[in-house]
């Protein structure tokens, strides 16, 4: 079986419907769940997430839900949940806060990709002193001396963006995406691999290279279509975990 | 010349996600390349002079002064560049870094349009492609200089997230350049965004400044207040440069107080109206919502319709070095009145600002004081929004009759 994890944006399309494709994806056979706080400016995310984090702030999405929603999936399940926002978000609510409000909700770990390490605003300190894992975002075309910086940090998680560019953008699996995750995977970090993965074909072609294959936008996607075509969306899931 | 800086204070910065670390540590090497290099700042020079037309003239306003009593109007007429604004500074510079890197292609966001229009023409001039993002909202307002970038051969994108204007246009770019950098440079148009962008674009529009001081001096002007409008604020901090280290002069930056202090009304992020936040890749000020959000502003100029300021200047403002005002979108209006009336000079809506502030606070000034103020643009661009507050049924009338004869 692979991993997946398979990622949200909460309050999207509704609170109700986010939560009920957060329980379909478990019922397929997710790993990891990772939830989108939507922040009104998410750089690094294409249309089709920046859309549907607009509609959850339309609909008055606040941080506060946000916790709420993981606590709530967490008194059901005990699948790991990691939270993903914006260093704005996170800012704003004071970074401390944040990571303890996330902590005692049941986040296992915090991926914030303009929060690199080295401009962290003290988010990788806190996460060590809460106990929640800080999540660096890499990039295949790392400068060698950046990659070690990163890989000697005392964080368990690595996420690797396959490619260059924004979410949402199909993504090719190419032999040199898959050495870099077999040479992370080496120095013991748990890998996830991510940005523009949607098909059973790449997941099978990254799955042995990788710990946990991230499928966001083809999410998105799905409930932007068919809101409420629960049982596809937990079809599709299960066939991304049994591919290869 | 002052030393690079990439924090001002605690402001500033470079929050970015992994993939634009690269580029903007490669923008880094490169623009501190430049920042020594004798042919570089020869070649910049040279063209600042034949092409943009620098300097741009210190203004006596001779009328204003006499009329309003007090202390003695000058003009900084950036207006004059090339181009219509002050953005040409900038725009020239970063092309010839750009041309330096050997990048392929040029993107910009753009508000007012002047940034865009300013890079277009530079793009032109020295035969590179260019792209420029815009918001919706604003290529309505600014439909001239849409024009303008598209004869000097940009494409012009219409941003049609958030809020569609200008921060909205700056995440388009952002977005662009994460997968293009590569052969792309982003030709950022405010002191803003992750460093090195806001130390750069002040070390280019620095000329403004320095040109002040120099005629000041030929003059015989001892400067007591400069005024600037301030919405990135790329302006105000090359024309208060040269000074920020000094005590005096007295430093005004002006906001866009727009049409009330409710949030959404303006966009005036000092004076304990902002919130400190991560935005954009830069620490500074911004207008948040109550749950961190970036707000929605409001301003009759584009230009100043953003909401946050520049690392620098916040850090400026948290120091009390600057002191930072507003004026209204109705005070704004009427400054550009009493400028064209009295001085024969159309301010842009963005410079009208910083003039409604000089007018309100040269006849408080003793006799033989000197206030400066900067005309960062010439209104042209502007007439479709001020011919239809200033001379409403005219213009409606010359619209109308200009769409039935087409």
């Amino acid at each position: 079986m692979n991993k997946i994890m398979t990622h949200f944006v909460v309050g999207f399309p509704t609170m109700e419907k986010s939560f009920a494709a957060v329980e379909a994806a478990i019922e397929g056979g997710a790993s990891f769940i990772e939830l989108q706080f939507p922040f009104s400016d998410p750089t690094a995310d294409g249309v089709l997430i920046q859309d549907a984090c607009a509609v959850a702030l339309e609909q008055g999405f606040r941080v506060a839900d946000g916790f709420d929603f993981v606590e709530k999936i967490r008194e059901k399940y005990i699948v790991p949940v990691f939270v993903m926002s914006y260093a704005g978000l996170v800012f704003a609510y004071g970074v401390e806060n944040f990571v303890k409000k996330a902590k005692s909700s049941g986040v296992s770990g915090l991926i914030v990709p303009d929060f690199p390490f080295d401009y962290d605003a003290g988010l990788y300190q806190a996460c060590r002193e809460s106990g929640v894992h800080a999540v660096a975002v890499v990039l295949p075309s790392i400068e060698e001396s950046r990659l070690e910086q990163i890989l000697s940090l005392d964080q368990r998680y690595i996420y690797v963006a396959i490619r260059a560019g924004i979410t949402g953008q199909e993504s090719q699996v190419s032999g040199e995406i898959t050495a870099f995750l077999q040479k992370i995977r080496r120095r013991g970090k748990f890998v996830l691999a991510g940005f523009g993965i949607s098909s059973p074909q790449q997941v099978a072609a990254l799955a042995t290279s990788c710990d946990a294959c991230v499928v966001g936008s083809a999410i998105v996607k799905r409930l932007t279509e068919s809101p409420d075509s629960l049982e596809e969306l937990k079809s599709f899931v299960k066939n991304l975990s049994v591919a290869g | 010349m002052q030393d690079y800086n990439n924090f001002f204070g605690e402001f500033g910065g470079r929050y970015v996600a992994e993939v634009l670390r690269q580029p903007l540590d490669e923008l880094e090497a490169a623009y501190l390349d430049i920042t020594k290099d004798k042919s570089f700042r020869k070649e910049f020079e040279h063209y600042l002079k034949v092409y943009v037309g620098r300097p741009t003239p210190l203004l006596f306003a001779e009328n204003l002064s006499k009329t309003l009593g007090g202390g003695n109007l000058f003009i900084k007429m950036e207006g004059l560049a090339h181009t219509g604004a002050h953005k040409i500074n900038n725009a020239l510079g970063q092309i010839l870094l750009a041309k330096r890197m050997g990048k392929k292609r040029i993107i910009a966001e753009t508000g007012a349009g002047q940034h865009g229009v300013a890079t277009a023409a530079v793009c032109a001039k020295f035969g590179i492609p260019c792209r420029v993002y815009m918001g919706e909202v604003d290529m309505k307002r600014q439909r001239p200089n849409v024009f303008r970038m598209e004869t000097f051969g940009a494409e012009v994108v219409a941003v049609k997230s958030g809020s569609r204007t200008l921060k909205d246009a700056v995440n388009e770019a952002l977005r662009d350049w994460a997968s293009s950098f590569d052969e792309t440079y982003y030709l950022l148009g405010s002191a803003l965004g992750p460093s090195p962008y806001p130390d750069m674009v002040r070390f280019f529009q620095s000329i403004i400044g320095r040109e002040v001081k120099s005629q000041a001096r030929e003059q015989k002007v001892r400067i007591d207040k400069m005024v600037a409008c301030v919405g990135g604020g790329s302006n105000a901090i090359g024309f208060f440069s040269p000074f920020l280290e000094k005590k005096k002069p007295h430093l005004i930056g002006v906001e866009a107080g727009g049409r009330g202090k409710l949030l959404g009304e303006h966009a005036a992020r000092m004076n304990n109206l902002g919130r400190d936040s991560v935005v954009q890749g830069y620490r500074s000020l911004f207008l948040l919502d109550d749950d961190g959000q970036v707000a929605t502003t409001h301003s009759i100029s584009a230009g100043l319709d953003y909401p946050g300021i520049g690392p620098q200047l916040a850090f400026c403002g948290e120091t009390g070095r600057i002191e930072f005002v507003t004026a209204s979108d109705v005070q704004a209006l009427e400054a550009i009145k009493i400028f064209a009336r009295n001085e024969g000079v159309f301010m842009a809506l963005e410079s009208a600002h910083a003039a409604a502030y000089a007018l309100k606070i040269l006849p408080t000034m003793k006799k033989g004081e000197n206030l400066v103020v900067n005309m960062s643009g010439s209104g042209d661009k502007d007439i479709f929004i001020t011919a239809k507050e200033l001379d409403r049924e005219k213009w409606i009338e010359f619209l109308k009759k200009e769409a039935a004869d087409e």
